[in-house]
């Protein structure tokens, strides 16, 4: 078991000026916490949103009809409940008394109207999530049904996500096509002011149907693209949170007075996406040999300070989806030599690979390019601006490999599906694997999680077993708070909500 | 002077047509598809791209394209973000100021301290104290404006604590609040431009301490101040206006990266983050800006040099 020490969701309270304070201190109301992030949003409107980094900014506007757990599970959200009386229908048992920022009840018409704006193939982003919904019928207004077309299991934790976020409907009809800068929901905060390129400043929403929340009376989101500027804006006090701190970085902030830090995994990871309708990466006995020729211990260790756990699987091993019996490839030169020999090109072979141009990608792919060249794979690194890149490799096909990050989704289901089903978009070969569809198309009908986790580890040993995919490590996630922020809980997706987020008072 | 400026005026309008139109096809040319960019790879429908292309015209000629944005940039509309939905015109008119008040601020910074070291450096040359004056300017073009920020807030910011890390506060809305933002800044910007005008008075200085005329003047036995600051400097200040000019240009480029260092909300901060996101209106306008910037720049320090200097407004 080499897996670099697991870094369970702990965090770490900086040299304790504090007397370390009682952890479970009563939460007190008030404050505003400042947060610095790196992208701005790119739009409001959940559904029409594309951008993996908006949701830090639509978590707190919209609240979702699932919400889920420290290991992603799904929990009651909006819909206080759900249930399938047959494998092809999804009833929804809606939270009452609830209102969106504009007054309008959130019910069963409210859902039916959202789900089929996600579904409008003109303005959603969110469409492929939703495919299998044939109809969404009111039963009354606090209960909603959902004709599938086949059944589909992944639809309670895409609920949590973009296709879930409630907006109001007289919200979305009045305002057309603005409704991406003046948002409407039924979340803790609602949108006070946005200043492009700036800053974006919510307020809390008087009316949240859950009592006492949010304890917090706003947050202010400041935009910093630059991770030493993030830092440095913690550090001299101007804001109280920053996340995507720079791995170098990272270790410094840990010692420092009055902050705190937080590490922990994340459901992305980065690995090599390999186009196997590509020669030779058709052969399985090639790709079992780039397996075995990286050393994902020696990246861990210099290209992420230590701070993050190889990757085995798709998942982590805190996800409940995660296999805990597969062990990570051995780093075995001379097996790979071997498994060379073996698929006919003994003295390997040349492939291209696309990556993002800044330092810390260049610094991976020249890792991997000197670890598989020692078995005699050469690597021809591509660097090039990540939207030309990706459409190169994913739409084009013009490379036979990437080095780009997977970025986690919440339902296993929409992983798998996307990187290794022969119609999955991050599988541009369109290679197939039987065995590996028929479990995946038996795990998404069943509902009860204990029986959808059974079959997602048969299917993580097929993907190991076929080497299909090129695991490197798990994407961390790294956070740094003022020790006045208080009741912050990282999440698997990497994506900050301040949910139950207190400010301890004396800043 | 009249049929000077008119000239000058004139010479404006198809710079400004060549610029932009080159402009407009070179973004055009960006790899990657802007319809693309905006709804996400994994989930584009061709209906929802269609509906796309449709609204931004992106499914027309390039011409038509460049002459309907050309007819309504005239009439001030340059349309909204393909993102945020933000009207162009909203986003530069909020944005301009920052970047156009830092490069201002840096380029004075440039002159008042460029200035009396290039007097320093030009009249104790060989000197120590001239050698002291000729380093600063050296290091000012050396050092990278990237580790300048960074170092000035490493000392200023985090250690001592006197001035605020990041950010930027409106001087109409918190006049020592906008101070306090806009010191390390406009240091860091400003170091390149004090090197520049340093060098550049320097040796205009040196040039016309060498004249006849100045000759002439130490040899009636006039103060070497008095020659220096009274004949000399005013003669060598000539240039200086056309390099001000330049270094104002040249900084509204630099804003890019001292932008993203201390978290500004400026134009070249949108010009990157509009070409990351393919945010074509937005960068059409932003461009649009910064060379017409460039070019009222260059005008009014031609104009100016033609006002000072009559050898240049008669030829």
């Amino acid at each position: 078991m080499n897996r670099i020490g697991v870094l369970a969701t702990s965090v770490l309270l900086a040299a304790a000026c504090l007397g370390a304070g009682p952890a479970l201190a009563q939460p007190k109301p008030g404050g505003i916490v400042r947060v610095a992030l790196r992208t701005e949003v790119s739009t409001f409107d959940p559904h029409k949103g594309a951008s993996g980094t908006d949701h830090m900014y639509l978590y707190p506007v919209f609240d979702t009809l699932v919400r889920f757990d420290d290991k992603l599970q799904p929990r009651p959200g909006l819909a206080e409940s759900w249930e399938t009386p047959d494998p092809k229908t999804l009833v929804l048992r809606l939270r009452k008394n609830v209102k969106f920022h504009d007054g309008t009840p959130f019910n069963a018409e409210a859902v039916r109207f959202n789900l089929l704006r996600a579904q409008d193939k003109t303005v959603s982003s969110v469409v492929s999530e939703l495919t299998n919904i044939e109809a969404v019928e009111v039963m009354d207004l606090a209960t909603v049904r959902l004709r599938l077309k086949r059944p589909d299991a992944s639809l309670v934790l895409a609920f949590t996500d973009r296709a879930g976020m409630m907006v109001s409907p007289t919200a979305v009809q009045k305002l057309g096509d603005q409704f991406g800068r003046t948002p409407v929901g039924a979340g803790e905060y609602r949108l006070a002011k946005w200043t492009p390129g700036d800053s974006v400043r919510l307020e809390r929403f008087q009316d949240y149907w859950e009592p006492g929340r949010p304890y917090l009376d706003g947050i202010l989101i400041r935009i910093m693209p630059d991770g030493d500027t993030r830092v440095n804006a913690l550090r001299s006090g101007q804001v109280d949170f920053i996340m995507e701190i720079p791995v170098q970085d990272f270790a410094g902030l840990k010692d420092e007075r009055g902050i705190k830090t937080s590490a922990g995994p994340s459901l992305a990871y980065w690995r090599i996406y390999l186009n196997m309708s590509k020669h030779p990466l058709d052969k399985k006995a090639v790709r079992e040999a780039i397996n075995l020729a990286i050393d994902r211990g020696a990246l861990v260790r210099t290209v992420m300070f230590g701070l993050t756990e190889v990757a085995v699987t798709p998942f982590p091993s805190v996800y409940w989806a995660s296999n805990p019996a597969l062990k990570p490839w051995p780093h075995d030169p001379a097996r790979a030599k071997a498994k060379l020999a073996e698929a006919g090109l003994p003295n390997g072979f040349t492939f291209d690979m696309v990556l993002e141009p800044a330092p810390e990608h260049v610094r991976r792919a020249e890792a991997i390019q000197a670890q598989l060249g020692a078995v005699g794979i050469k690597v021809d690194l591509k660097p090039m601006e990540l939207a030309k890149g990706v459409q190169g490799y994913f739409r084009g096909q013009e490379f036979m490999a990437a080095n780009y990050r997977w970025t986690g989704r919440p339902d296993p289901d929409q992983s798998v599906r996307g990187m290794f089903h022969s119609a999955g978009f991050y599988n541009p070969g369109k290679y197939q694997i039987p065995r590996l569809e028929e479990l995946m198309d038996q795990a998404k009908a069943v509902y009860k999680l204990e029986e959808r986790r059974a079959l997602y580890r048969q299917i993580e040993e097929v993907i190991q077993q076929e080497a299909v995919d090129v695991p490197l490590y798990v994407a961390p996630v790294l956070e740094a708070m003022s020790t006045n922020v208080e009741g912050y809980q990282p999440n698997l997706l990497g994506k900050p909500a301040f949910r139950g987020v207190w400010l301890r008072p004396g800043r | 002077m009249g049929a000077f400026l008119r000239r000058r005026l004139l010479a404006v309008v198809p710079l400004v047509l060549l610029t932009t139109s080159l402009v407009f096809s070179l973004i055009l040319l960006l790899p990657g598809d802007p319809a693309v960019a905006l709804v996400g790879l994994e989930n584009v429908t061709e209906e929802r791209l269609a509906a796309i292309r449709a609204r931004m015209g992106f499914d027309r000629p390039l011409y038509v394209q460049y002459g309907l944005w050309l007819g309504r940039a005239a009439r001030g509309d340059l349309g909204t973000s393909l993102r945020t939905g933000q009207p162009v015109v909203e986003a530069l008119r909020d944005r301009l100021p920052v970047t156009l008040g830092l490069a201002v601020a840096a380029t004075a910074f440039g002159l008042l301290l460029g200035f009396p070291l290039a007097v320093v450096a030009a009249a104790k040359r060989g000197g120590f104290i001239g050698s002291c004056a000729s380093g600063v300017a050296a290091f000012g073009v050396a050092v990278p404006n990237f580790w300048l920020g960074s170092m000035l807030v490493l000392a200023l910011a985090l250690h001592m604590r006197w001035l605020p890390a990041t950010g930027y506060a409106s001087p109409l809305e918190a006049p020592w609040d906008a101070l306090r933002h806009a010191i390390l800044p406009t240091l860091t910007l400003g170091a390149s431009a004090v090197a520049e005008i340093t060098r550049q008075l320097r040796s205009a200085l040196q040039d016309t301490l060498n004249t006849d005329y100045v000759r002439t003047a130490r040899a009636k036995g006039i103060a070497e101040r008095t020659v220096i600051w009274k004949h000399a400097l005013r003669n060598a200040l000539i240039p200086m206006i056309t390099v001000s000019g330049l270094t104002i240009s040249r900084l509204v480029g630099a804003t890019v990266v001292v932008e993203s260092i201390f978290a500004l909300p400026g134009l070249g901060r949108l010009n990157l983050e509009s070409v990351l996101n393919r945010d074509f209106p937005m960068l059409q306008g932003a461009v649009l800006v910064m060379v017409l910037l460039v070019i009222a720049v260059n005008l009014v320090s031609d104009v100016i040099y033609g006002w000072v200097d009559p050898r240049i407004r008669l030829s």
